[in-house]
């Protein structure tokens, strides 16, 4: 029929896209790293990497923790995402649509907080502005 | 809505007369007869919307504070901005025309998914029952866009249920957006790839992606504006340690792009417009596609020229400042396109065709104000006076409003299989371009002068041009109120439409008017471009007619 | 000669080659675009979620990066324990919804009821523990109104010695003598916004969980009646995919809130 040639354009992979049933050891497999990484944020957060560095060198790394703790965050969703969610088995779309999601949240947090950081810096008035007025 | 058992158009079965049960309405999943629910309902809330603001007009034909008081004026005022912004506005192209064209202008029997868009019919009328309530139940004075702490902490009237019924809507224009996009890339017929699309398909693809990205930010806010008032968590609160600027960063967040919501349905109404009325491609298809994905985007960057003079840093201003000059450069290009759309064209000037006239001249001056608006030390003049009414008005009304009026037209045919009354269209035309103009023109001027927006008395000086604008809006009412008396006319004695009154190009001419529930006996495989008219040649576009199976050639019946 | 005419095929029964029965619905043309259509529908829906979880993060960095030092002893007042003991249920109920809806794309209909059935149990368990902390939160008088009252109760019932050693270091001798009075040290307002912060984001997930308990009961009851609807696995893989979002708020929620407080074992 034509209609395979047309719908080609179309982007239904109806034939291509078949939805893979994951194996069981994958999901145990996930599920272990996502334990792991949990005891590892915990232990992050008891141990504060912070502290002891400063004790062992003197090098006071502001927010380290939070930021140790966020990155495992991320890869902890990143985990969930791509297996539990199949979005790794996903088509492009989906890929587009799971990103979307968490790209256009970045962007806000990023031109909210770029007022907040940029906040009274400039309110010293210019030289001379007093005898202006 | 019924169409008359005596007519001859009911011969056939199609989407309005298979079934005239009551319940066959309030619980069809029929897309076109969604369409038809939410063009009742939107209808209703921009008649209470209108009288809101015909009693403020009054009020400031004269200088003082004579009709109504300051705070009455405060709740009418605010009620205008609310229903017409959350509840006509942002439903207003997507929910009636969208839901009626999309499936038909891609080849699709329904959208992807229709119980969701009943429910968002549903969940919008539950939204505005709420919203309605806090109005008979004493009103809400904080303006459309609640502004903390006044509306966290001090103001001692509906607010809460307001938001509750803004908060509701929101999630019905949620589900339109998700459905939307899901149709828009699973639904297409075979054939019909991307530029081969309508452009009206574009814009609403557009206007998706932005209700999916900011509603829920404006969600979550308003919920925290609820939570402040129930338990004074302080988020909002200066008192309470909080930032009321953080508010207003992520009100504007989605409340500045939500204006593309309400324009860019409009941009698309407006490329089918000059299309189907010049008898020619839209000229330069594939940038006023890709321009409605780039204001999509680029609105969501220019939020920040809402809080020029709130105290935003100076630093973040002037970012947003250039960003706001960027977003109109993909308008631009819309507006050059149209225009060069209609050079050589065989232009008819039809009702429809002058409501797109008229969006391009009054989007025009609407866009070009908002560039005042953009520049940080003009702004901090016209901040808060009437030219910014004037100025979004004339993108709120001369642009979306014209735009859905002239959709409406142009799609009423298919509508309803009935043709409206062209002279009383055209004059209805005329008379809300010029009631429009005389209305928000002289805001311009009065904005200019200094007059704050939101205040029911004014200096003796300002009443010429303050009467004036009443005038113009008693005129721009009119302009509304005859189409529609004759639209209701038309549905029982206007002449009957046949599937393409217009000679116009696309999907939804193909199939009868009105439309048959299922829309098509056989989905089209699209192998044609988007407005291909074929002007030398018209034998063969009325054999392409013929050929569609189950579309009778040349006329009705 | 340019229209072709393609076959209908709406309301068929088209068998999955691993078990699962799928039936087309009226306005899709095959099975491949419908279920595509619905996972695309449902991150486009997620995506919705994440912006309206992402409003309330937003304040929390606004906040946080504002008052860093009453975020971090306030911090200090939350169990990391229960929250510990939260996650890892959470995540547990993760898992057997990735079962249940590998069970249900298998078409095994006992085995995917047995996974949902956990699922559920999971939650409650989880609105359990959040309950259990949310009374002691109330009975600290940490809830956010007239009755706020914060003064640190040292999470594990902590000494008042324990009070010096925390992150403050210049608690006048008056103010930790007194027991009660610690005001001076933390800004009553900053410390409210922290746990109003906390019981919104955390009351928000709460109710997405509330949520999730009556979808996962509802196609739970479809599988145990063995419903028409239930035979296909895509409504399960979609409640699948809200759980699993679920879970994802709660693993950012759970260092935000309750770690960045120095907890001690």
């Amino acid at each position: 029929m034509a209609h395979h040639a047309a719908s080609a354009h179309n982007g239904h992979h109806a034939e291509m896209h078949e939805h893979h049933v994951m194996d069981v050891a994958v999901y145990w497999k996930v599920f272990l790293a996502l334990m792991f990484f949990l005891i590892l944020t915990v232990a992050a957060a008891i141990f504060d990497l912070q502290v002891i560095i400063q004790k062992a060198t003197g090098l006071n790394i502001r927010g380290l923790n939070i930021m140790i703790m966020l990155t495992i965050a991320v890869i902890k969703a990143t985990l969930v995402v791509m297996y539990f969610m199949h979005v790794k088995d996903g088509t492009r779309l989906t890929w587009i649509w799971a990103a979307a999601g968490f790209v256009w949240l970045l962007l806000m947090f990023a031109m909210i907080m770029s007022d907040y950081i940029a906040r009274g810096e400039v309110e010293q008035a210019p030289p001379g502005w007093e005898q202006i007025h | 809505m019924d169409v008359t058992t005596t007519e001859p158009s009911s011969a056939r079965k199609n989407y309005l007369n298979w079934d005239h049960s009551w319940q066959s309405w309030l619980f069809t999943l029929d897309h076109k007869r969604i369409g038809i629910l939410y063009l009742i309902s939107i209808s209703a809330m921009f008649f209470l919307g209108a009288v809101a603001i015909s009693l403020v007009r009054v009020e400031l034909a004269t200088p003082r504070g004579d009709l109504v008081e300051s705070e009455t004026y405060n709740k009418l005022f605010s009620a205008h901005g609310i229903i017409m912004v959350f509840f006509f506005l942002v439903p207003s192209i997507p929910a009636t025309l969208g839901n009626f064209l999309i499936p038909l202008m891609i080849g699709a029997r329904d959208l992807a998914f229709p119980r969701l868009n009943l429910l968002s019919w549903y969940l919008f009328t539950i939204g505005g029952g709420f919203a309605m309530t806090a109005f008979i139940t004493g009103g809400v004075d904080t303006g459309w866009y609640f502004y903390t702490p006044y509306s966290s902490t001090y103001s001692n009237n509906q607010v809460a249920l307001t938001i509750i019924g803004v908060f509701i809507a929101g999630f019905s224009s949620i589900a339109t957006g998700v459905n939307f996009i899901v149709t828009i890339h699973k639904m297409r017929a075979p054939g019909l790839t991307w530029f081969r699309l309508p452009l009206f398909i574009w814009a609403h693809y557009a206007t998706s992606v932005i209700i999916v990205l900011g509603t829920p930010v404006v969600a979550i806010t308003l919920l925290l504006v609820l939570l402040e008032r129930a338990f004074r968590i302080g988020v909002f609160d200066p008192a309470l340690g909080g930032d009321p600027i953080l508010f207003q960063h992520m009100f504007w967040f989605y409340s500045h792009p939500a204006v593309y919501i309400m324009i860019l349905p409009s941009m698309g109404v407006i490329s089918e417009l000059m299309a189907a009325f010049t008898k020619k491609r839209v000229f330069g298809y594939s940038f006023i596609a890709f321009s409605s994905i780039a204001i999509a985007l680029l609105g969501f960057l220019v939020w920040g020229h809402h809080l020029f003079t709130t105290g935003q840093s100076m630093y973040a201003g002037m970012v947003f400042s250039v960003l706001s000059f960027l977003v109109a450069v993909p308008s631009a290009i819309k507006v050059f396109n149209w225009t060069a759309t209609i050079y050589k064209g065989q232009v008819e000037f039809t009702a429809p065709m002058l409501y797109a006239l008229g969006f391009i001249g009054l989007f025009t001056i609407g866009g070009l104000t908002g560039l005042f608006l953009a520049a940080m030390a003009v702004d901090i003049h016209l901040h808060d006076t009437y030219f910014i009414v004037a100025h979004f008005h004339y993108i709120m009304v001369g642009g979306a409003l014209f735009g859905y009026l002239g959709g409406l037209h142009y799609w009423w045919p298919k509508i309803t299989g009935r043709m409206y009354p062209e002279g009383w269209a055209k004059l209805a035309a005329g008379i809300t371009f010029v009631g429009f103009n005389l209305t928000f023109f002289p805001q311009f001027i009065l904005g200019q002068m200094g007059m704050p927006r939101r205040y029911h008395f004014y200096p003796e000086e300002w009443q010429a041009l303050n009467v004036l604008s009443s005038a113009g809006a008693s005129i721009l009412g009119l302009g509304y109120a005859i189409p529609l008396f004759y639209f209701l006319w038309s549905l029982r004695y206007g002449k009957l439409a046949d599937a393409n009154p217009w000679r116009a190009v696309g999907l939804e001419w193909r199939v009868p008017s009105p439309p048959p529930a299922h829309n098509f006996d056989e989905i089209p495989i699209v192998v044609w471009e988007a407005y291909e008219f074929v002007p030398e040649d018209a034998d063969e576009a009325e054999q392409d007619r013929e050929a569609m199976p189950g579309v009778p050639a040349g006329g009705h019946e | 000669m340019s229209v072709q005419v393609k076959q209908r095929r709406r309301g068929h029964v088209e068998p999955r080659p691993e078990g699962a029965v799928q039936e087309v619905a009226h306005q899709f043309e095959d099975i491949g675009q419908q279920n595509e259509s619905y996972i695309v529908g449902m991150w486009s829906f997620l995506v919705t979620e994440i912006m309206f979880f992402g409003g309330i993060f937003m304040t929390y960095i606004v906040y946080r990066t504002k008052y860093p030092q009453t975020f971090t002893i306030a911090s200090g007042e939350l169990d990391w324990k229960a929250g510990f003991l939260n996650t890892l249920i959470l995540l547990t109920s993760s898992l057997s919804m990735a079962f249940a809806v590998r069970n249900a794309q298998l078409g095994k209909r006992w085995r995917t009821l047995l996974c949902l059935g956990i699922t559920i149990l999971c939650a409650f368990g989880f609105l359990g523990v959040k309950t259990v902390e949310y009374s002691t939160k109330w009975a600290h008088h940490l809830v956010p109104g007239p009755n706020f009252h914060f003064s640190r109760h040292g999470g594990e019932q902590a000494a008042p010695a324990d009070r010096g050693t925390s992150f403050v270091e210049d608690a006048s001798p008056e103010t930790s003598g007194g027991g009660a009075k610690p005001e001076g040290e933390i800004p009553q307002h900053e410390a409210q916004l922290f746990f109003g912060l906390y019981f919104a984001s955390t009351g928000l997930h709460g109710v997405h969980v509330i949520i999730g308990i009556i979808l996962l009961a509802y196609w739970g009851g479809l599988v145990q009646f063995n419903a028409r609807a239930a035979r296909d696995f895509i409504p399960i893989e979609m409640v699948g995919l809200y759980w699993h979002f679920v879970d994802i708020v709660w693993i950012f929620l759970y260092p935000l809130l309750y770690l960045i407080g120095s907890p001690k074992l």
